[in-house]
């Protein structure tokens, strides 16, 4: 009898408990009732409950654009174009906002342009920082990596692993200006530049060259970076004056400061040649030749022009085949000859030599050159052969065979010393050399054969017995 | 029907006032089949700086208030961050017999059994982040937040 009312109070009830927000429900079998709990948070602890982040006052290159934006959740950090390695300080000042002391890193990675970052009251990487303490960060740009470069620099919590900030970076950073710049005077009006190397290693495309005429402006003259550490300029003009410089180039094309500047003078004019060479201390007939005896030796004498300078040098180069020697000597002042002495042809074969001579000037614009020629000939001739011809009443005679027009020489050691009797071989090599006139004795001769080129053959010694 | 309108909204109005009562609050027992109540107020949970590896461990318990049994239900479901609720551990007790235990984010509808009538169950709850192996996979989770409604639901007559 009740059931009914009790349905519809229920259900009514229920009805008002939703229309006012409740939680419990029911069904015509069953009667529900629900208990929530709600609202239980759970947030995960972060780097912002620890630090405060705030940028710092460093600005990017030549311009006032902060480096560092955000807070701590989104600070980032660009630096533009640095053209040269410098540190910025107060980069961004990090604060510790907890109750109690805590420890805060920095850490760099992926951008190789950016050499170090490090808190201004530690000077290292890492800050311990009392309750409410704050510290500026610097960081410092690198002088070996260059070009654009896009990393992170990670803020953490000491003493955890997991609870840190990473905060992006870029940094476009120019090369290092190279070092102890040179310029030097070269033939043909040339100048040489030389370099130190940037000490930037990585991203380097190379240097550009720029030249001043005079006390004139510089201009660039390389169209593309040069790689290494020279330059030659050929567009000189001799007897003029040039002032050079560089820059060193990044990938990308981020250009270093200048360097420092040398200047050269250009000089394309070359000594006049020489006006006579000869062969000093010749051997054989006509002291012409390059024997056995001179051969590590050789002396050269080179008559110059009264244009002559003591600054210029005299180079005499003997040459033969493929193989050659030379010396050098000091040019006279005012012209004249001078001597270079003591040239060793022991590597030249024997064949005709050529004998040059140059002269060039501390530039190294080298004359024309004047050569001669003188034969060399460093084998001796074998010994001769040597028979007595006993002649009665009249002088007698050593005949033989020697080296084609060989010169011989007797000499007699016995009885007594006579001599020398000398002959000269006849194309065959034949000689008849006439000697003292002897009779009834045993006579002793030595005979020698010498060669055009001044060689001398081993000694015959030969003893015959004069009967009449 | 004069007499009839008049008791129902009766009943409405008291059963309006009963559910929006300030001190019974989401307790409501229209004719007495079925009222639960629990130990102390507020959320279980007010975790504002967990760290990984780190976790808590709060109670409740539920008493059945009404004259009959109930077959017991609970539930729970989240707000906020999803990723936090995947990685978020919890484990529900009662005595030595485990609930649940799992990530949060799972945690759907789970049978309780029966609720004699004025008996109460304690039901512990232990949260807990555990790493995900690296700080790497850790790192993102900082400052993350998730908020999470218990449920218990208790079925008679």
């Amino acid at each position: 009898m009740r059931r009914p009312r009790v349905t519809v109070i229920v259900v009514l009830a229920s009805l008002a408990a939703l229309a006012c927000g409740g939680a419990t429900r029911m069904s015509s079998a069953a009667f529900t009732s629900n208990l929530s709990v709600n609202g239980n948070a759970i947030t995960v602890d972060a780097v912002s409950n620890y630090f405060q982040v705030m940028p710092g006052t460093a600005v990017q290159p030549g311009t006032s654009t902060p480096i560092a934006t955000g807070s701590v959740n989104t600070l980032s950090l660009a630096f533009g174009t640095v053209p040269s390695a410098q540190t910025f300080t107060n980069v961004f000042t990090v604060k510790n906002v907890s109750a109690q002391t805590q420890t805060a890193t920095l850490g760099l990675s992926g951008v190789g342009q950016l050499a170090s970052a490090a808190f201004a009251s530690s000077g290292t990487a890492s800050a311990t920082l009392v309750s409410g303490a704050s510290s500026t960060v610097q960081m410092t740009t690198s002088s070996t990596v260059a070009g654009l470069g896009s990393g992170t620099l990670r803020l953490g919590l000491g003493g955890s692993t997991w609870l840190y900030r990473d905060y992006g970076a870029t940094v476009t950073e120019a090369p290092e200006a190279p070092t102890s710049v040179t310029a030097t005077s070269q033939p043909a009006a040339a100048i040489h530049v030389g370099w130190a190397a940037s000490s930037t290693t990585v991203n380097l495309s190379g240097y550009d060259v720029y030249r001043a005429t005079g006390a004139g402006p510089f201009a660039k003259i390389t169209v593309s970076p040069v790689s290494g550490t020279s330059y030659t300029d050929a567009t000189a003009t001799d007897g003029t004056t040039y002032t050079y410089k560089l820059r060193a180039v990044a990938t990308g094309g981020a250009a270093s400061v200048y360097s420092g500047t040398a200047a050269a003078t250009a000089d394309g004019i070359a000594p006049s040649g020489p006006t006579a060479v000869t062969l000093a201390n010749g051997g054989g007939q006509g002291s012409a030749y390059i024997n056995l005896a001179n051969e590590s030796g050789v002396s050269v004498s080179v008559t110059l022009p009264a244009s002559s300078v003591a600054s210029d040098t005299v180079r005499v180069t003997l040459s033969n085949g493929a193989a050659s020697v030379s010396k050098t000597a000091p040019a006279p002042a005012g012209g004249g000859s001078v001597t270079v002495s003591a040239i060793n042809a022991s590597s030249l074969a024997d064949g005709t030599v050529t004998i040059s001579a140059t002269s060039s000037d501390t530039v190294g614009n080298v004359s024309t050159n004047r050569t001669t020629t003188a034969p060399k000939d460093t084998v001796a001739p074998g010994a001769p052969t040597a028979s007595y011809v006993d002649v009665k009443n009249v002088a007698d005679e050593i005949t033989g065979v020697a080296e084609a027009n060989a010169s011989l020489v007797a000499n007699q050691t016995a009885p007594s010393a006579s001599g020398p009797y000398s002959a000269t071989a006849d194309a065959a090599g034949s000689f008849t050399i006439t000697v003292a006139v002897l009779k009834h004795l045993t006579v002793t001769y030595v005979v020698t054969a010498t060669d055009a080129a001044g060689n001398a053959s081993a000694a015959t010694t030969a003893t015959f017995a004069d009967v009449q | 029907m004069t007499r009839s309108r008049l008791s129902s909204a009766a009943a409405v109005t008291a059963a309006a006032l009963v559910a929006a009562h300030p001190v019974l609050g989401n307790v409501f027992e229209p004719h007495g089949s079925a009222r639960l109540v629990r130990s102390g107020s507020g959320p279980l949970f007010d975790l504002r700086a967990l760290a990984i590896g780190g976790g808590a461990t709060r109670s409740v318990a539920i008493r059945n208030a009404g004259r009959w049994p109930v077959l017991m239900r609970f539930s729970a479901s989240t707000l906020g961050s999803a990723s936090l609720a995947t990685r978020l551990r919890i484990r529900v007790s009662i005595g030595r017999k485990t609930v649940y235990s799992g990530p949060l984010a799972t945690l759907r509808s789970r049978a309780l059994g029966r609720l004699s009538a004025g008996a109460r169950s304690t039901y512990v709850f232990r949260v807990s982040l555990p790493t995900a192996g690296s700080p790497a996979l850790d790192n993102p989770l900082q400052g993350t937040r998730v908020t999470a409604r218990f449920t218990w639901s208790a079925v008679g007559g």
